[in-house]
């Protein structure tokens, strides 16, 4: 009979374990999207938004628990970073490893869509990759 | 290669039946140290300094909420109970987040360790064991 001890370090192994594949296979799916070892991938064009919700206090409301907020994907990084356009237009940087694990399939899922439909992107002026 | 996000998903949904799995054997394994070979089910509402879980509910929207109650009753089979404006509330484990699978799991550890050193355990109905 196992103890919760073990019930417990056997569910956080396999937790580390999903959450090390899903960042593998993220860097895999935005390099072979972008076609580049560098490659910083541009969602801002794509019809549908793909939200990730992170927690956020509240102004003025310090003491009470932060609230899970969605928030659009605006690049996602080769390195397994997200940058999340936040309500001023400017831009809130998480590591894969930090986001919500449905979310995190959430992003796999749409990445894994786009490679299966052969979507073309091409390097904008700055060097990053957008939809065409 | 890598693993893709479904196979990595399949994972993720093992990980989790084994952990349920596991941790609703364990908690049919501690009801029955604490209460005794014949108890199925832990009476908890008298317990000093007890524990509160998240159960998942329903808005007339159909929007999924959750609503932290006081737990008073354990079943060996997994089902957590509570009282909730004089209703009682029941819930499966494999409901409730891991975290709070895990906080039932530790203090029924310690009711287990504290039934050894005297903690008064005694049957109110044939199968249900009241802890005090």
């Amino acid at each position: 009979m196992k103890t919760t001890a073990s019930i417990k370090a056997a569910a956080q192994a396999a937790v580390e374990r999903i959450r090390r594949d899903a960042a593998e296979r993220l860097t895999y799916l935005v390099k072979k999207i972008t076609d580049d070892d560098t490659g910083i991938l541009i969602l801002d064009r794509l019809e549908k938004r793909t939200f990730v919700s992170i927690p956020v206090t509240m102004m003025g409301a310090e003491d009470e628990e932060p609230r899970m907020i969605p928030l659009p994907v605006k690049r996602i990084l080769y390195d397994g970073s997200v940058e999340l356009r936040d309500d001023f237009d400017g831009t809130i940087e998480r590591s894969f490893k930090d986001i919500e694990l449905a979310d995190v399939f959430t992003i796999l899922e749409l990445l894994e869509s786009i490679l299966s439909q052969h979507r073309q992107v091409v390097k904008d002026r700055n060097g990053y990759f957008v939809f065409d | 290669m890598t693993k893709t996000a479904s196979s990595i998903k399949n994972s993720l949904v093992k990980a989790k039946e084994k952990f349920h799995k596991e941790a609703a054997a364990r908690v049919e394994d501690l009801v029955r140290r604490i209460g005794g070979k014949d108890a199925c089910c832990l009476d908890v509402s008298c317990v000093q300094g007890g524990i509160s879980m998240n159960f998942p509910t329903y808005d007339v929207e159909g929007d999924v909420a959750s609503r932290l109650l006081p737990v008073a009753m354990i079943h060996d089979d997994g089902v957590v109970g509570a009282y909730h404006r004089g209703e009682t509330v029941e819930e499966d484990l494999v409901n409730f987040s891991d975290e709070d699978v895990i906080l039932l799991l530790n203090f029924l550890e310690r009711l287990c360790e504290e039934a050894k050193h005297g903690r008064k355990v005694r049957f109110d109905s044939e199968y249900v064991a009241k802890v005090y």
